[in-house]
């Protein structure tokens, strides 16, 4: 049933749409919102309430109450108030068993009142202490609302937007709209937001219909509208946030038909609603009372009107019928009605000024809190300032002597008056402690509605004044916000090397290490470490950290930041280093090739990359020496060959001569490789005689291909991570990370031939010659299990010495080479020698292993220098 | 943390495309007593107000810069990129962050 | 020996073949491809012509020279990859990836948590510059972003 068109109204009549209602199909206009359709379908229970599951009826119109929360095609908790209707879409009512209007779990109401006050599962649910799971499992069946549909993530689409302006105008009311054009006068970048739902008239202004969560820092306003998340960085905000009407408190003041001013007015106004047929309004203030125009427009009989300013009644209470109201009681006057305007104060909302930083005040004369000095950028305008005129301080309640019927402080957690005295009584005597206790402001309306209620109430019932009292911490969202929108689209950045497709392409398992995707194996760890003993094997390492360290003072840089000497590293030449902190601990290793008098070529593992360039940045940020740091990581694919046969390889694809006595081991020589210009290091992380060939990155796959033409009659074969660690481990290679942590340092990770004490200051100098003064507890070693022993332990696994736990393992893998397992170990020093016994602590008992303190595999290095 | 940072090269941007690396310290000159040493590697001052400290502009120009922050609210007073110091020691707070005697 | 040729573009012998880190999801998209200057360039794109804004892979004309008066260090051409995003659509989409101030560009900052130099070519039109070993990755997001704004991948013909 509609008015007569009226000059204000935002339907369209002329356009009609269809929606379904649980199922039933409900008509209406172009402009009205799924609220004001189902209320023009003559729907009056919109909601179950929280704990009691009592009828609910629309109350502000305005998005801000927690009464029209229903699930819109699969989206719980929707305010179907401000929710603008779109054709053909489902809605369904929530948190009901049965539907609105018979709702199982009302039995809650009838029996539950005197044995569910607010913290009721800490008390009556503890014992038997067993049973907790059964009570938890039915309180989370019954508790919350909407149910979140656990696919909606790949059903719905959320995406952020980024956005910069000059000014951001907060509210779309004539003064928030008179700021925005002001400062859009002034040439600035400007944007207005505004939740709607009356329009909005800003000529020229660019609108953003959405609800501002928060003002962050460095002005961060986050917009939710919806599917998009606006992100503005605005030079100065705006907030004209305007007012909020305030709920009385007195006996049945949650029944359906009991409304604010707004929630009226906007009924009759933007949708041409007939609210009630009898009518009595309660208001404090001009405003508020200004609703019986609206309504007398409407046709709706006044029946009895109280002017709070003029005197105050000692009680009102509502009564009704299938939880709608149908008569008021007012000291002792019963006046038949099927709506109750009722409204307090207005009260600024502040919120958002508060999250920023302003300081909170009480008006006492008119019983409101407005903010005081706003915080740099921010400002405020309108009636949020606190210009809401001339009004009456209404009573915490108007419960009069019955006491009769439950007084809500708080719909949205069902919270009654007498919830908050038992909170005071039980000791939560200050207004943050019992907002947590009972919940009061922390359910949907975010204290929109309950929060100058309850401080009121806690006022008198403490004997304090409001401003003693104060107010709760206002934090962001300032209103709900479902998660979607704020997770917005995952972006997770993931690195692939210009090889990576040809893996894909052979088959290869990829894995994650660090940010990189990179080939765990082609399907046969085993058969892919045999290749490298036996014929050959290539493995993409362009994952490894690169870096160009050049200039006058290049060595000079580098002796200072490693342990290790380079001054006498001559030109073509590679040394292996570790990298550590001036702590003395290891932060990562590597080669590094002499290029030149004044040109060296670093490598660094390949998780390490980014903090190793960053850490060489920082120390020449104070040092500030004649060298300049390229990361050239990604500009340069690499590829190691490893193999008996490797050398064959490598022949057929460059003219370099690669001879054992022309390219020896550690060399390093620049050369074509399969026509690409490149650079050949001879080194050997994998034990058998290998070469790294670093090149441009757009020729990574040119290159693999034609290394895998060139040795297919050799037998060549790429292998993956999996087996390459296999084949350090044979070598006793450390991995940096894995077999070592953050308390590791070179010296008990038995390298002391990588610190040299005989040179000038470096990094982590102090700190290792302390260590070396006064000796270590434990050393990193070598392990080898007893024959017959097929598993390996784990990693971390306990190394037991005398009984009790001694060390611990780091790696440990089958060697099928060896026929043994293998490992690394931390463990007490006086153990670190060949051949001393170890006991391991594994899955079925305690082990034998031995350990070792030279490589596994070839342990003079004659392979590697073949 | 949302606070805009002014980046010496750049300009102001989100904090999160930078990365903080703590106080500036002073590295001791030579032969640090062990005292010396362990102030300089694990105590700091960490104040409750204005602190020079490192960051650095990861996902944008990648330079080393220091800033004076107030730790209470974000408020960044001023960055700028190190200078040449003539003496080679790290420019910053020069009070050790130790007392000499041990507040036991 | 500081020649450093390995660090160079110029010069492979003619059969190899250089190839953008987004080639491959080109070819999956159905692209045409064609030899240019020693590199495999997609061509055509199915469906290009209605897409705004379009996303091209230019990693083939990418010139250091691109990134002008930014500031900060960059990597050596090899290592860099890029994306031209241009037609209707262009701003709104690299709004919905970074938080840098389009009205302030040239600048490098954070793109869908990367480093991306973004440059402006034209009214809506943007050129975004990144290390390659990003290109499978950024061309995903890239062309995430473009499809609910009617967009998507073309061809350089």
């Amino acid at each position: 049933m509609r008015l007569a068109p009226r000059h204000a109204e935002r339907i369209d009549r002329s356009r009609e749409l269809t929606f379904t209602f649980d199922g039933r199909p409900v008509s209406a206009f172009a402009g009205d919102t799924f609220g004001s359709a189902l209320f023009a379908a003559g729907q009056r229970v919109f909601s179950r309430s929280f704990k009691y599951h009592r009828p609910r009826g629309l109350v502000c119109c305005s998005g801000h109450c927690p009464n029209c929360l229903m699930t819109v095609d699969g989206v719980p908790n929707v305010r179907v108030c401000v929710e603008p209707v779109r054709e053909r879409a489902r809605v369904e009512a929530q948190n009901v068993r049965g539907s609105l209007d018979r709702d199982l779990l009302a039995v809650t109401d009838k029996f539950g009142g005197p044995f569910t006050p607010v913290g009721f599962y800490y008390r009556t649910m503890m014992r038997p202490r067993r049973a907790w799971p059964l009570y938890e499992r039915f309180l989370r069946s019954v508790a919350g609302l909407g149910a979140v549909d656990k696919h909606a993530g790949r059903r719905r689409r959320y995406d952020a937007e980024n956005r910069h302006v000059d000014t951001l105008v907060v509210g779309g009311g004539r003064s928030g709209v008179a700021a925005a054009r002001e400062a859009q006068g002034r040439g600035e970048r400007v944007a207005l937001v505004d939740e709607g739902p009356e329009p909005v008239e800003a000529p020229g202004v660019e609108l953003v219909h959405g609800r501002a969560l928060g003002i962050y820092e460095g002005n961060l306003v986050p917009v939710d509208a919806g599917s998009i998340l606006y992100r503005f960085r605005a030079g100065r905000v705006v907030v004209a946030a305007g007012a909020l009407e305030q709920p009385l408190l007195f006996p049945g003041n949650d029944l359906v038909g009991v409304m604010l001013p707004g929630g009226v007015r906007r009924l009759v106004e933007l949708w041409s609603l007939k609210p009630g047929d009898r009518a009595v309004v309660v208001g404090a203030d001009e405003r508020a009372l200004a609703v019986v125009e609206s309504l007398e427009a409407a046709g709706t009989q006044i029946v009895h009107v109280v002017d709070l300013r003029a005197a105050q009644p000692r009680e009102i209470v509502a009564k009704g019928i299938g939880g709608r109201v149908r008569d008021v009681v007012i000291d002792g006057r019963t006046f038949e009605c099927d709506l109750l305007v009722a409204s307090g104060a207005r009260q600024p909302a502040y919120s958002p000024l508060a999250q920023a930083g302003a300081r909170i005040e009480y008006d006492a004369s008119r019983g409101i809190f407005v903010p005081a000095e706003l915080p740099e950028g921010v400002e405020a305008v309108g009636a949020v300032t606190g210009e809401v005129g001339a009004t009456a301080v209404p009573a915490a309640t108007f419960n009069g002597a019955s006491g009769k019927g439950k007084c809500f402080a708080c719909i949205c957690e069902d919270v009654t008056d007498k919830d908050v005295k038992r909170a005071i009584a039980e000791g939560f005597d200050s207004i943050e402690l019992a907002k947590r206790y009972t919940t009061v402001t922390m359910g949907p309306c975010q204290g929109k509605l309950c929060h100058l209620p309850s401080i009121r109430l806690y006022a008198r019932e403490t004997e304090a004044s409001e401003a003693d009292i104060g107010t709760t911490t206002a934090r962001p969202p300032w209103g709900p916000v479902s998660l979607g929108v704020l997770a917005g689209r995952g972006h997770e950045p993931a690195k692939r090397t210009s090889i990576h497709h040809r893996h894909k392409d052979l088959g290869a398992r990829m894995m994650w290490t660090g940010a990189w995707r990179r080939p765990h194996s082609y399907g046969d760890p085993e058969d892919e470490a045999r290749a490298v003993h036996e014929t050959v094997g290539v493995i993409d390492v362009s994952t490894l950290g690169k870096l160009l360290v050049a200039g006058p003072e290049a060595a000079a840089f580098l002796e200072r930041l490693y342990p290790s000497r380079f001054a006498d590293l001559k030109p073509g030449r590679i040394r292996y280093g570790v990298l550590g902190t001036d702590g003395g601990r290891i932060m990562d290793d590597g080669t590094i090739a002499r290029l030149g008098d004044e040109t060296f070529y670093v490598t660094t593992t390949s998780t390490g990359a980014d903090s190793v360039v960053e850490w060489f940045e920082w120390w020449n940020a104070v040092w500030h020496m004649d060298v300049e740091v390229t990361s050239v990581t990604g500009a340069l694919a690499a590829v190691n060959a490893a193999g008996p046969r490797a050398r064959d390889l490598l022949e057929r694809l460059t003219d370099l001569d690669v001879s054992n006595e022309a390219l020896r081991y550690l060399d390093a020589r620049e050369a074509r490789v399969a026509g690409v210009p490149s650079l050949v290091l001879r080194i050997g992380f994998v034990g058998e005689l290998g070469y790294e060939l670093h090149f441009p990155s757009p020729y990574g796959e040119h290159v693999w291909d034609a290394i895998l033409a060139a040795g297919a009659d050799l037998g060549v074969r790429p292998f993956g991570l999996e087996p390459q660690r296999v084949l350090r481990l044979e070598k006793m290679h450390i991995l940096v990370g894995q077999d070592t942590d953050s308390e590791s340092n070179a010296l008990a990770a038995s390298m002391p031939w990588t610190v040299k004490f005989d040179k000038d200051d470096f990094v982590g100098r102090w700190s290792l010659e302390r260590v070396r003064d006064q000796g270590f507890p434990e050393q990193l070693v070598g392990f080898e299990m007893a024959d017959g022993i097929g598993g390996a332990p784990a990693e971390g696994g306990q190394i037991v010495v005398d009984g009790r736990p001694g060390g611990r393992v780091t790696s440990a893998r089958w060697s099928p080479e060896l026929g043994r397992v293998i490992g690394m170990a931390w463990v007490p020093t006086d153990l670190a020698r060949d051949g001393a016994e170890l006991d391991v602590k594994m899955d079925g008992g305690v082990e034998k292993a031995r350990v070792r303190m030279r490589p596994f595999y070839d342990p003079d290095g004659r392979r590697l220098r073949s | 943390m949302s606070f805009l940072l002014p980046c010496p090269n750049c300009g102001p941007r989100d904090v999160n495309e930078f990365a903080y690396q703590g106080e500036v310290t002073v590295r001791p000159r030579e032969s640090p007593s062990l005292r010396e040493l362990t102030s300089y590697l694990y105590f700091r001052r960490n104040v409750a107000g204005v602190q020079r400290e490192w960051w650095y502009h990861r996902l944008g120009c990648q330079a080393w810069f220091q800033a004076e922050r107030d730790t209470r609210t974000n408020e960044v007073l001023l960055t700028e990129l190190p200078r040449p110091a003539a003496d080679e020691a790290a420019p910053g707070p020069t009070e050790t962050a130790v007392p000499d005697a041990p507040a036991v | 020996m500081r020649e450093l040729a390995f660090l160079s573009l110029d010069a492979p012998s003619a059969d190899a073949l250089a190839r953008s880190p987004m080639e491959r999801r080109l070819r999956e998209a159905g692209a045409d491809f064609e030899v240019r200057d020693g590199w495999l360039v997609a061509v055509r794109v199915p469906g290009e012509d209605r897409h705004s804004p379009a996303v091209r892979d230019v990693t083939h004309v990418l010139s250091r020279h691109d990134l002008g008066t930014v500031p900060g260090t960059v990597p050596p051409a090899a290592g860099l990859a890029a994306l031209d995003v241009e037609g209707a659509g262009a701003t709104t989409l690299l709004r919905r990836l970074t938080e840098l101030d389009l009205e302030t560009l040239p600048a490098v900052g954070a793109l869908a948590h990367v480093r991306v130099w973004v440059l402006r070519r034209g009214e809506e039109s943007y050129r975004l510059i990144f290390e390659q070993e990003y290109g499978h990755y950024l061309w995903e997001v890239v062309v995430d972003a473009a499809e609910p704004l009617g967009g998507g991948p073309v061809g350089t013909p």
